[in-house]
């Protein structure tokens, strides 16, 4: 009786609270100050970069295979969605599922390359591989399905009749994202915590390794990679069940690597890391905006003479920035940089020294490779 | 423990979910933003917002942000001179969407339910625009002059929505008349954007060339995030390809010319799309590279210093957009301008969006300041720019020649 009631647990239940009040809290004081219709619509964007992160996440951070690829998945699981929906008439939950698998199949074929290649030269295979989906897309062949370069249009999703009254389409919509999202987190954090987990882990940090210890790395690379695919695919899935429009180049490449910038920034190996990335990725374009309104943009009218009126153009540098600072200062990414503020705490670093009779600063390596970082 | 201690205990979670569930109670029927009849979101007795979304980073298409500033000049002009519409200042939020049509969902909706704009104004690109045009449409929200030349913004109408760039159909037969015209009986090779934009445009050519003898020997394409197109050009030559025809955005549309005449050192003619009918091709290209190199246009140009509407646009860009360099860009995002408040000016001082959309359908033969010819719309007809003529680079300009070709189908 008492086990359940602990803290960890108490803070899963309000989480779950907060997450189902949710879309309503926008009407009710205070919080109608920040909230509206349009943040649910980005909380529920928020479900699905989750979902897509957490795959890669699983890919990258704990098996340590590099892609630069991971939009293509999702766009594979968007595409396989939309045709379901659209030509065939599948009830969403089917065709997102089918989607996931499907998606996770062809991830598994894509882990062979990975056998014999790693580190850049997986990025750079992975990385033709986004170039060449766009193009394969539009192919006039299977235009018929696609809807080639002009994309596929789906209907506006609805809230079903059943819960009319109480829910609009925006809160269906993120009831309908939100809890696979919940779930993909559990599932996502119950596989990495299992012996699959440790076995990505182990094949991480030393493929000799962990065939030593009886790990079939092939197996296991390959089954990563499925996995991952099988993320993209139910968040693809997802995404263009929302958005009711997806064209060849939605996922495009610097989609890619802006996924791969946001689970590096939120924490390789954590899910907690996870989250945080998915926020970024949410926001991204509201942080570029505060900064801009707290007069960022105008910096560099001040210092380069003659550039005082160059502000629009210049958010994309102003959005890199923003990414190397944030890099420089937390570079194990936020999960690292909660780590690393804990252990500072003057009774956290007296406490250590004691145990391990030496300097309060933890080996990073160590640090990461413990896999419980969230 | 004691009994009640651990009834608090396990009580905690429950209340805790108790209370944050409790908004669930309030059940709802609003609407997400938008509205139905006599709609008047966006309109203060001061002020009528207005939104675009438009690539300002991140992208090749980012070339095209000088629209934005164009028409914020245009309306800044207005707010000063005459105080604006009917007492209200009109205004313009810019969304950067990097070109990307996911972002471009994200920014329009931010558009139309925070920032509460009366409607949508010169939203660029075709993939973009796709993935906004219904939840514009379903929420009646105006949406207006795209910055892209489908066919399908415009047919069939839809009330709300309203074309900018003359259709690519359009523009696509008037190029392949003058091929067939002045390149009877010669090779063709067309260089294509892999997108809606290259294949209506392709469309529009072999519309134009029906019944010519001019032969399609070659098509080549590109993808949007491509700049080079080296390797197209070089497939365009030892194809035999007499003469091109392309359906690019300057940039890879460029490299076409520069490739040709720098590299292949191949003097073959060029005709491109009114898309790079503008100062930054030639820059890009090169002015002794363009020389001769055909396209169409709707309006006067920047270098026009004589005509007096040119000449209140560069008194206007200088005063109210000084940062931006004068171009052909700044001038349509001007046009655009012009039109939206000419439209405003009509519906009256107790505008709501459905009459704003009436009375663009009421405006006729309507000659806007840097217009080559007047603009009609109606119910029927939400395409503004549908008489146009051919230019030609000539002395690093674009110089207009010939009659202008009128496929305007508001008629009275």
């Amino acid at each position: 009786m008492e086990s359940v009631l602990t803290r960890r647990n108490i803070a899963l239940v309000a989480l779950l609270a907060f997450l189902v009040a949710f879309p309503y809290l926008y009407r009710i004081q205070p919080f109608n100050q920040v909230l509206d219709p349009f943040r649910t619509f980005q909380v529920t964007r928020l479900a699905i970069w989750l979902v897509i992160l957490l795959g890669l996440n699983l890919l990258t951070g704990y098996s340590g295979q590099i892609s630069l690829g991971h939009g293509a998945l999702v766009a594979i699981g968007a595409y396989t969605t939309a045709v379901l929906m659209h030509e065939f008439g599948v009830p969403v939950v089917f065709a997102v599922l089918a989607a996931g698998l499907f998606t996770g199949a062809i991830g598994f074929v894509l882990g062979v390359p990975a056998l014999r290649l790693t580190g850049p030269y997986l990025a750079i295979a992975t990385l033709a591989m986004m170039l060449a989906l766009p193009q394969i897309l539009k192919l006039n062949g299977i235009r018929e399905w696609t809807g080639g370069v002009s994309g596929i249009l789906l209907s506006t999703p609805r809230a079903p009749a059943v819960v009319e009254g109480f829910m609009t389409d925006r809160q269906w919509l993120y009831f309908a994202c939100m809890t696979p999202a919940v779930i993909m987190a559990v599932l996502a954090w119950n596989i990495t915590h299992s012996h699959t987990g440790r076995a990505f882990i182990a094949l991480r940090d030393s493929e000799v390794g962990a065939q030593q210890m009886g790990v079939n790395v092939p197996l296991y690379k390959m089954l990563a990679f499925s996995l991952s695919a099988f993320y993209a695919g139910i968040g693809g899935g997802l995404f263009v069940f929302t958005e009711a429009f997806m064209s060849p180049d939605t996922f495009d490449v610097n989609l890619s690597i802006t996924m791969l910038v946001m689970v590096v920034l939120g924490g390789l190996t954590s899910i907690a890391g996870t989250v945080f990335g998915a926020t970024v990725m949410t926001f991204r374009n509201d942080l570029v905006d505060l900064s801009a309104s707290l007069g960022l943009l105008g910096l560099p009218g001040k210092i380069v003479p003659g550039e005082e009126q160059s502000s629009e153009t210049l958010r994309g540098a102003l959005y890199g920035l923003l990414l190397i600072i944030t890099m420089v200062f937390m570079p194990r990414g936020f999960v690292g940089f909660v780590d690393e503020l804990r252990g500072r705490a003057p009774w956290r670093r007296a406490a250590r020294m004691f145990l391990r009779g030496r300097g309060g600063d933890a080996d990073p390596a160590l640090d990461a490779t413990s896999d419980h970082a969230e | 423990m004691n009994a009640t201690r651990l009834v608090a205990h396990r009580l905690r979670p429950l209340l805790l979910a108790a209370a944050l569930l409790i908004p669930l109670g309030c059940a709802s029927t609003e609407d997400d933003g938008g509205g139905g009849g006599g709609d008047r979101t966006g309109i203060s007795d001061t002020e009528i917002k207005f939104g675009i979304h438009i690539p300002l980073s991140q992208s090749p298409a980012a070339a095209y942000a000088p629209i934005a500033d164009g028409i914020r000049a245009y309306f800044d002009y207005i707010n000063d001179s005459e105080g604006g519409v009917h007492g209200r200042k009109v205004t313009l939020i810019s969304g950067d969407d990097h070109y990307n049509p996911s972002d471009t969902v994200e920014v329009v909706r931010k558009l139309v339910e925070q920032d509460k704009v009366f409607g949508i104004v010169g939203g660029l690109g075709e993939e973009t625009h796709l993935s906004v045009w219904k939840y514009l449409e379903e929420r009646k929200i105006p949406d207006l002059f795209i910055s892209s030349g489908l066919s399908r913004w415009s047919d069939p109408v839809v009330p709300t929505r309203f074309g900018g760039n003359p259709v690519y159909m359009q523009e696509g037969e008037m190029l392949g008349q003058y091929i067939a015209k002045e390149h009877a009986g010669k090779k063709l090779g067309l260089l294509l954007q892999n997108n809606e934009f290259g294949y209506e445009g392709e469309e529009g050519i072999k519309r134009g060339l029906e019944g010519s003898d001019v032969e399609i020997v070659a098509r080549e394409t590109y993808e949007s995030v491509q700049w080079d197109v080296t390797a197209q050009t070089q497939r365009l030559k030892n194809a035999g390809a007499e003469v091109i025809a392309t359906y690019a955005i300057p940039p890879p549309a460029a490299s076409l010319v520069k490739t040709a005449r720098e590299v292949l050192n191949w003097d073959v003619p060029i005709i491109v799309t009114g898309v790079d009918a503008t100062e930054l091709f030639l820059e890009l290209a090169g002015a002794e590279n363009s020389e001769g190199i055909v396209s169409v246009l709707f309006g006067h140009q920047a270098h026009e210093t004589d005509y007096p509407g040119v000449q209140e646009y560069l008194a206007n860009l200088k005063q109210y957009a000084p940062q931006v360099p004068v171009s052909n860009l700044t001038l349509y995002g001007y046009i655009v301008g012009e039109l939206t408040v000419e439209g405003l000016k009509r519906a009256g001082a107790d505008i709501t969006r459905e009459s704003f959309v009436e009375a663009l359908e009421s405006i006729r033969k309507y000659q806007c300041s840097v217009c080559l010819q007047p603009v009609s719309f109606s119910e029927d007809d939400h395409r503004p720019f549908e008489i146009e003529v051919y230019v030609r680079v000539t002395d690093g300009k674009w110089m207009t020649f010939g009659e202008p070709l009128d496929f305007e189908t508001t008629k009275d």
